[in-house]
């Protein structure tokens, strides 16, 4: 019986893209995309430039993956190349002098919500912009925890920091980020 | 958050705002965890900062449409590139040592006083009449010859 390729371990699928099964790959960056994608979101607090980031770094892992020993798992170590593309990125835009930060996220024009699904959107553009205002580490912790399901060991391993100063920047963003909110909402 | 505790005494706010949400590998026990269920029951405003942590987690950011093809995109284009070229180079490589072999013991016979061998350069010729379009010499990368860009790629290749 076959098995859907969606269940299959990545393991099994960094294996057959080393056999020469692109597609393989292709469901690896379908299945680890978003968390990459969040992550220098939370670098980089531009979409754009996260997006770019995001593909240089499966891009590199593509070319890079008969380096990958299997020691850690396959999105730690997805992660680690994200984190040094997001540093370039970051030395890039100082170099450029961009002030970028933030404008992806800016909210055009909020109007009135119409609908439930407008309401969302709004909502969720809030938490978003009041994401930016946290500090990187603290913003990271957030994201990586509440987004994607890490673990604070994984937070730690993926911001280079302790497993606990996951837990002490999770706690202070998460505080931080009520706070505005709350403060929004009573205004 | 004010310290409050269910009616087991056993689970405090703090824990509970560093513990929700629940994630996969974190060092929970089963009996903990419904501790903590217990207490979100009891405990109006963990409760409600239970929900509030729900809603911040639907304003998650997904990732722009198109992405996975534009990576595909380029594994199938300009990533193999590297790959390809560095192949080359493996190849050249074995034929490389040999003429390089050669040319060492053809220089040590000169010195010692043999007969010229007509296919050795002149030691004062410049090696960069060897090199092709490539930038490689016989085989093997002639480093000076090349641009900026191919040489990091080379150096990525080699895992510099």
């Amino acid at each position: 019986m076959d098995i859907p390729v969606d269940l299959t371990a990545d393991d099994e699928l960094i294996a057959r893209t080393r056999g020469g099964d692109s597609r393989a790959f292709g469901r690896l960056v379908d299945r680890h995309q978003g968390v990459v994608f969040r992550y220098l979101l939370g670098m980089l607090a531009d979409e754009e430039q996260a997006a770019d980031a995001t593909q240089e770094t499966f891009v590199k892992a593509y070319t890079k993956l008969d380096l990958f020993r299997g020691d850690a798992a396959f999105r730690t170590w997805l992660l680690a190349i994200a984190r040094n593309q997001g540093r370039e990125a970051l030395r890039r835009r100082q170099r450029n002098r961009e002030d970028r930060v933030g404008e992806e996220w800016e909210q055009e024009d909020e109007g009135e919500a119409v609908d439930e699904q407008v309401h969302r959107s709004v909502e969720a553009d809030r938490v978003r912009r009041a994401l930016v205002r946290l500090p990187e580490k603290q913003r990271l912790s957030v994201s990586l925890r509440l987004f994607d399901g890490l673990s604070f060991r994984e937070v730690g391993e993926a911001t280079g920091s302790s497993e606990g100063a996951a837990r002490v920047n999770y706690h202070h963003g998460i505080r931080r980020l009520r706070e505005w909110l709350d403060d929004d909402d009573a205004r | 958050m004010t310290t409050t505790r269910d009616n087991e005494g056993t689970v405090r706010c703090e824990e509970v705002e560093l513990t929700l949400p629940f994630r996969g590998e974190d060092a929970l026990s089963d009996e903990r965890r419904e501790e903590i269920r217990r207490h979100l029951e009891g405990c109006s405003e963990c409760a409600r900062f239970s929900e509030w942590l729900e809603g911040v987690a639907l304003a998650r950011p997904e990732p722009p449409f198109g992405l996975r093809a534009r990576v595909m995109a380029r594994i199938g284009s300009g990533a193999d590139v590297h790959r390809a070229r560095w192949s080359r180079f493996q190849w050249g490589l074995p034929a490389a040592a040999v003429l390089v072999l050669s040319l060492g013991l053809g220089v040590v016979w000169q010195q010692m006083g043999g007969p010229e061998l007509s296919w050795l350069p002149a030691l004062d010729e410049p090696t960069a009449d060897w090199s092709g379009e490539d930038w490689l010499v016989a085989g093997e990368p002639h480093l000076d010859a090349l641009p900026y860009e191919v040489l990091i790629a080379l150096l990525e290749d080699m895992g510099a």
